[in-house]
């Protein structure tokens, strides 16, 4: 005879632990618990049957799988966890003991834990990395905005910086932002990387009170994993584009060392793009920073001039700051003397501020960025379907044309706009960007230079203007970068009523609502302006279609034609399309009741939520009628 | 307790100076209040010089009874109810002094120039006066200072071990070994960590910090050539749902529709967080930089964080279904043609709701009953309306009236049933009335057998007797049940074979008439059973119930509906099959009436095709009372019904 089987002794009942269970068998403190499953990634799961789990209670109850929990068992974390405590217990001991010594003492052997292994372990390769960075980036982004507070600590926030500013620099060096949005939470931006969407939000940058109600132990736990994924992610792409990893400006990093003021004028050189390089250098005529300009010009242009320093002389310490930034990296380094030879030291503020600035594009490891455009053409040959590479090489060059929009633009942003996320927006695209250089640094050109296209205001009037230049407001950067192509300035200059701003998230489908900002967009996007007007009527027929139906006869198309000649054999055909419409209606409804009970419930679901989207968008398209009314008895009252 | 008294007492004589003194220091407390003021001399003494005791009972006098209460410290109040107060050294009560009345209080308070400073004590009840250094104790301790006027808080401070190296040491004490030999067990751990230091295991504190600072935390962790070892664990993962993208209604610019009007914003405070379809309210700036910050930001990244951690997940199927699939694919109602389609006639003329209607078989006649006349329900009138051919007419009312009582018919079982046949002058049977057949209960249903020669009665109370069969040219009357088998619906003959369909309330009985057995329960699954029909076939059998279904069944199949359609909203009052055409209708208190395309295959493998091909509407209810009774046209595909607002109609 078999071994007699009990109830809740094998299925659903052991594969479910609940989450005191959990706790108990790990020996951990519920906030422990929690912490080790925010680092190692373990949720709770519903299970199908909560019955069969809870020995036939179905109590809320959150359960966990076992084999999670097994997993959790054989943690190092958790042994580091319980070194903290003991920490915790000896620093607390000597604080209220007041023995300085030992406090001392102990606070520098404070155990620290390393969550490499971790993200290896909860991401097997980079691509699941990425698929997952969304959270990772807004709570990144996030953390960088923060003031340094008790609950947030300064090195955090730093990290967060340092890692967020990383990760936009490779976003401008890859070209693959693809999305803005401003909302009134914050700034959206999408971007494809290695083939998977980010989808990330930054707050609008302005002083905000911190919530009560928030826990932030639980927010910084959450935050220590994600820099740590954040940088191994930064480090990954940086490599997959060449770039050194701590990112270092392209330009030579040794400045003139007479001031911070030439220093920024030596870079509005623009001696990384060699293209631009017959620009006018600098717009200011002093003599004494051209010849300074010329001469650094003259040394730096030839790459033979990259020439690693021995660790000897005065190029010791220099040497050793980029030593210690490139310790893992390859050895090439690309330190560069000044004329003099009398190297100046940047302080780790000043670099950290000028990579900040994202003016500038970044440092190769092995010279020239390798043009990527080539190699998807290779490979999409091998596909075969004709249609499918036709298709393929117009996606490409869309995207080329995309990442290259703003490229003969050049930017200067007033004070008052966001100075980061425009150059971000801008750099990603092409463009060139300066702003007033004591605003901040990294600025490259000054506002009196006449290449200047645009200028990004965002106030309603400006006593000097230049006539070479666009005055617009921000939107427009936004909006064209949207359209994918650079829209008429006319709709966005300084002061005057800005377009609707739209979310390029949204997908309209068949029966939802599309606002006419849009329908001209799209048109406008298949380059057929004339048709701009008749789309629109086309589409609003299409949403009054299912209202007319019901209605009588005199519809507004009738209503149009009367001054029209026949009359009534439009009305007949009319009738017809009626009489047909309701046919088919009745057809339809009949057809509905033969639905079998099986699918009689998920087909009224469906035309439940239908028909609640087609409300809804004859809501919104009522809203709008009554708008545009209002909008047009004023017009016509003010003329 | 004992102690005290002894010093003060016997210690008088016998005891040496110093120790008397020491004595007297610490007992000083417990001295009686009435001595506190030679206390206070003999602690100035003290104060002066140790050696030189001055007699301390030099004002004590022995004779005076010294009362020393030995209670200790206890409450006083519980000598309250006696006349003691305790007892003294040897063991003898103290009893309680004497206290003068009220007149002898107020004489006191009026000539004693002291009477302000006296107090009383409480372990004895002897009244003392204050003297100068108590009231000046008092005072101080009421102003929070120090009682003792002789302690000075705040003395010059005198530093001893002071930091000038003095030329003699303070103690005479002599140095220790270990003060001047260096210590082994030190030696060894410096040896120890100049080792490790050395051989670089140790780090000093800053070295350490420099190095932590300088290492970048972050290296190539994927490598390309590597394998990602794909786990199990990483298979079943389940990831979390990406927050959803925003909408126009989030920009800071939105069109103006999607702002909120005054109404929806109220709306939208007055419901809970967890309802909002929104969890903002849409907003406008004319300008970018009068965008204010998101104050829930914070707030709603956290949520995130809480979701990410906290919350179950498990892996849900989504279907994808267009709902176009969804509906089976049949014939189209055109092509099914002819069938009913529109409201021809209407029939006026009852005033009350018309519970029946029948057409002739020719079609050129319709017969309706309504409420409004009342008729005895007990009898059934075999009525010759004289309406068609001549010949046809004349034939019926032979084979009527060509009965024959044969009495020799011995009456078996008693059926309670009168014919009563017509007389040939009266005025009835000039109106067409040839028969009566009277019934001792209500009748609800009369059907007629195909043949014509039989017809059956449904007496809903008749129990056993609710179903008699009628045999006309007999004029007979017989019960083919001997007992009910519930409340009788409905009955029909079977319209080629001797079957008797007999419905009650749940169930189809089929009868054979001629084995005089059950063949067959027809199982309806629904509540109440309100009409049947049978195809002319015979096969297949449509039931109506109250609880909205139609089931249709095919007997060759099974005893369970072959299928159940449940087109109308409210209980059906009638089904009907056509008898030329392949269509079969229901009517419904909904005030419907759905005309079914249902094809029977004479190939038994096929099964019957129903299609629903027209809803006919016109009727309006009345008392929840919608279309009471359909009935087709015997060879067009046209349908009369009848109706509770009291019409007939005739769709075509």
């Amino acid at each position: 005879m078999g071994k007699r089987k009990r109830k809740y002794e094998s299925g659903a009942a052991t594969t479910y632990i609940s989450r005191n269970q959990a706790i108990r068998k790990l020996q951990l403190s519920l906030a422990d618990f929690r912490r080790l499953c925010i680092l190692k990634g373990v949720y709770p799961q519903e299970p199908l049957h909560k019955k069969k789990v809870n020995k036939g209670s179905t109590a809320p109850k959150t359960y966990y799988h076992v084999k999670d929990i097994q997993f959790l068992l054989h943690e190092p974390l958790i042994q580091r966890f319980r070194e903290f405590k003991h920490f915790m217990r000896r620093l607390k001991k000597a604080v209220s003991k007041k023995n300085r010594n030992a406090e001392e003492r102990i606070r520098a052997n404070k155990p620290k834990y390393k969550l490499d292994k971790i993200v290896k372990e909860r991401y097997p390769t980079y691509i699941d990395a990425l698929r997952d960075l969304d959270d990772c980036l807004s709570m990144c982004f996030l953390f960088a905005t923060f003031p340094v507070t008790k609950r947030t600590h300064a090195e955090m926030i730093h990290l967060c910086r340092r890692l967020t500013v990383e990760f936009q620099h490779y976003i401008i060096a890859s070209g693959s932002l693809r999305k803005v949005f401003i909302s009134i939470k914050g700034i959206y931006y999408q971007a494809e990387v290695m083939g998977q969407t980010l989808t990330w939000i930054v707050p609008h940058k302005l002083g905000y009170k911190h919530p009560d109600d928030v826990d932030y132990k639980i927010m910084s736990t959450f935050v220590d994993f994600y820099t740590t994924l954040l940088g191994f992610v930064n480090f990954r792409l940086y490599h997959s584009l060449n770039l050194h990893y701590p990112p270092q400006s392209e330009s030579p990093l040794s400045p003139t060392g007479k001031g911070f003021v030439n220093f920024r004028l030596y870079h509005s050189l623009n001696l990384h793009y060699p293209p631009q390089s017959e620009s006018p250098l600098s717009p200011t005529g002093k003599g004494y920073v051209n010849f300074r300009l010329y001469h650094s010009l003259n040394l730096h242009y030839p790459p033979q001039s990259e020439s690693p320093l021995s660790p000897t002389g005065k190029g010791y310490v220099n040497f050793r700051l980029y030593h210690s930034l490139n310790l893992h990296y390859p050895p090439q380094l690309t330190v560069k003397l000044d004329e003099d030879g009398d190297e100046e030291i940047l302080t780790n503020d000043e670099r950290q501020e000028r990579v900040e600035a994202m003016t500038q594009s970044l440092m190769a490891i092995g010279g020239d960025v390798q043009d990527e455009a080539d190699a998807p053409d290779e490979f999409q040959t091998e596909s075969g379907d004709p249609d499918y590479i036709e298709k393929a090489k117009v996606e490409a060059e869309d995207l080329k044309r995309l990442q290259t929009l703003f490229k003969d633009c050049k930017f200067f942003l007033n004070r008052e706009v966001p100075r980061e996320s425009l150059t971000f927006i801008i750099r990603s695209f092409g463009g060139q960007v300066s702003w007033d250089e004591t605003l901040a640094s990294g600025a490259t050109y000054q506002e009196s230079d006449e290449t200047i296209t645009h200028q990004i205001v965002d106030r309603p009037s400006l006593s000097k203007q230049y006539m070479s230049r666009h005055y617009v407001q921000p939107q427009w950067v936004f909006d064209s970068v949207n359209a994918k192509q650079l829209l008429p300035v006319e709709d966005y200059f300084m002061g005057a009523v800005l377009p609707p701003h739209l979310s390029p998230f949204v997908e309209e489908q068949d029966g939802d609502y599309v606002p006419p900002e849009k329908v001209k967009l799209l048109s406008r996007l298949q380059g057929k302006e004339q048709d701009v007007t008749e789309k629109a009527s086309k589409t609003q027929k299409k949403s009054t279609k299912k209202r007319k139906m019901e209605k009588q006869p005199s519809s507004p198309p009738q209503k149009k034609t009367k001054h029209a000649t026949v009359e009534e054999g439009q009305a007949e055909k009319v009738d017809v399309d009626k009489q047909l419409a309701r046919q088919t209606a009745e057809e339809r409804r009949l057809a509905e009741m033969m639905i079998p009970k099986k699918h009689k419930r998920l087909y009224h679901k469906i035309m439940y939520s239908k028909k609640k989207k087609t409300q809804e968008a004859q809501k919104l398209k009522e809203k709008r009628d009554a708008i545009d009314k209002a909008q047009k008895k004023q017009k016509k009252k003010a003329a | 307790m004992n102690k005290p008294a002894d010093a003060s007492r016997s210690g008088s004589a016998s005891e040496d100076e110093s120790e008397s003194a020491s004595e007297e220091s610490v007992y000083s407390g417990l001295e009686d209040e009435p001595d506190t003021s030679s206390d206070e001399k003999e602690e100035n003494n003290q104060g002066d010089d140790g050696d030189q005791l001055p007699d301390e009972y030099v004002e004590d006098s022995s004779d005076e009874e010294d009362i020393r209460n030995t209670v200790g410290n206890v409450p006083m109040e519980w000598y309250r109810d006696y006349g003691h107060l305790g007892y003294d050294v040897t063991g003898s009560k103290v009893m309680k002094p004497k206290h003068g009345d009220e007149l002898d209080e107020f004489l006191d308070k009026m000539e004693n120039p002291n009477y302000w400073r006296t107090v009383t004590d409480k372990m004895t009840g002897q009244k003392m006066v204050l003297d100068d250094g108590d009231l000046e104790m008092i005072k101080r301790i009421q102003k929070g200072a120090h009682p003792s006027t002789s302690e000075n808080m705040y003395e010059p401070w005198v530093d001893f071990f002071s930091s000038e190296t003095m030329i003699h040491p303070v103690t005479n004490r002599p140095a220790d070994k270990r003060s001047f030999v260096p210590s082994k067990w030190e030696r060894l751990k410096v040896g120890q960590m100049v080792h490790a230091i050395k051989m670089g295991w140790m780090k000093r504190r800053e070295e350490k910090k420099s190095k932590e600072e300088e290492e970048d935390p972050f290296y190539m962790l994927w490598k390309d050539d590597e394998e990602p070892d794909i786990t199990k664990r990483y298979r079943q993962h389940i990831p979390a749902p990406k927050l959803p993208l925003p909408g126009h209604a989030e920009s800071y610019n939105p069109p103006p529709e999607y702002l909120l009007t005054k109404e929806e914003e109220e709306k939208w405070k007055e419901q809970e967080p967890e309802e909002r379809r929104q969890n903002f309210i849409p907003q406008k700036f004319s300008a970018l930089r009068k965008v204010p910050a998101y104050d829930r930001f914070v707030n709603e990244r956290f949520e995130r964080c809480l979701d990410l951690y906290l919350c179950p997940r498990q892996r849900k199927m989504r279907m994808n279904v267009n709902p176009e699939d969804l509906i089976p694919k049949l014939p189209k109602p055109k092509d099914l043609q002819p069938f009913p389609t529109t409201e021809a006639v209407v029939y006026k003329g009852h005033t009350d709701m018309v519970r029946c209607v029948c057409p002739d078989p020719s079609g050129q006649w319709l017969a309706t009953g309504s409420d409004d006349n009342t008729v005895s329900n007990t009898t059934v009138l075999i009525v010759n309306p004289g309406l068609v051919d001549k010949l046809l007419v004349s034939n019926t009312d032979t084979l009527v009236m060509s009965f024959e009582d044969s009495q020799d018919a011995p009456a078996e079982k008693k059926v309670p049933v009168d014919w009563i046949a017509s007389d040939l002058n009266l005025e009835d049977y000039k109106t067409g009335l040839r028969l009566k057949v009277e019934h001792p209960k209500e009748i609800s249903q009369v059907t007629w057998h195909a043949k014509g020669d039989y017809f059956a009665t449904v007496m809903p109370k008749g129990e056993s007797m609710s179903v008699l069969i009628h045999q006309l040219s007999r004029r007979r009357s017989q019960n083919p049940f001997s007992k009910s088998k519930g409340l009788v619906q409905r009955v029909l003959f079977h319209p080629v074979r001797p079957f008797l369909f007999v419905a009650t309330q749940r169930f189809v009985r089929v009868y054979n008439l001629l084995k005089q057995q059950l063949t067959k329960k027809l199982q309806t699954n629904c509540k109440w059973v309100s009409s049947m029909d049978v195809h002319p076939g015979g096969d297949n059998v449509i039931i109506g119930s109250y609880d909205c279904r139609l089931s249709w069944f095919d007997l060759d199949l099974s005893t369970k509906p072959y299928q159940t359609l449940r087109h109308h909203k409210k209980a059906l009052r009638q089904v009907a099959f056509h008898p030329r055409y392949p269509l079969f209708a229901s009517a419904s208190d909904d005030c419907s009436i759905i005309v079914c395309h249902g094809m029977v295959y004479s190939d038994l493998l096929q099964n019957p095709l129903i299609v629903p091909v027209k809803v006919l509407r016109g009727h309006t209810a009345k008392n929840s009372v919608g279309v009471l009774d359909c009935h087709f046209h015997p060879t067009q595909p046209w349908i009369f019904s009848a109706g509770a607002d009291g019409t007939a109609r005739l769709y075509t």
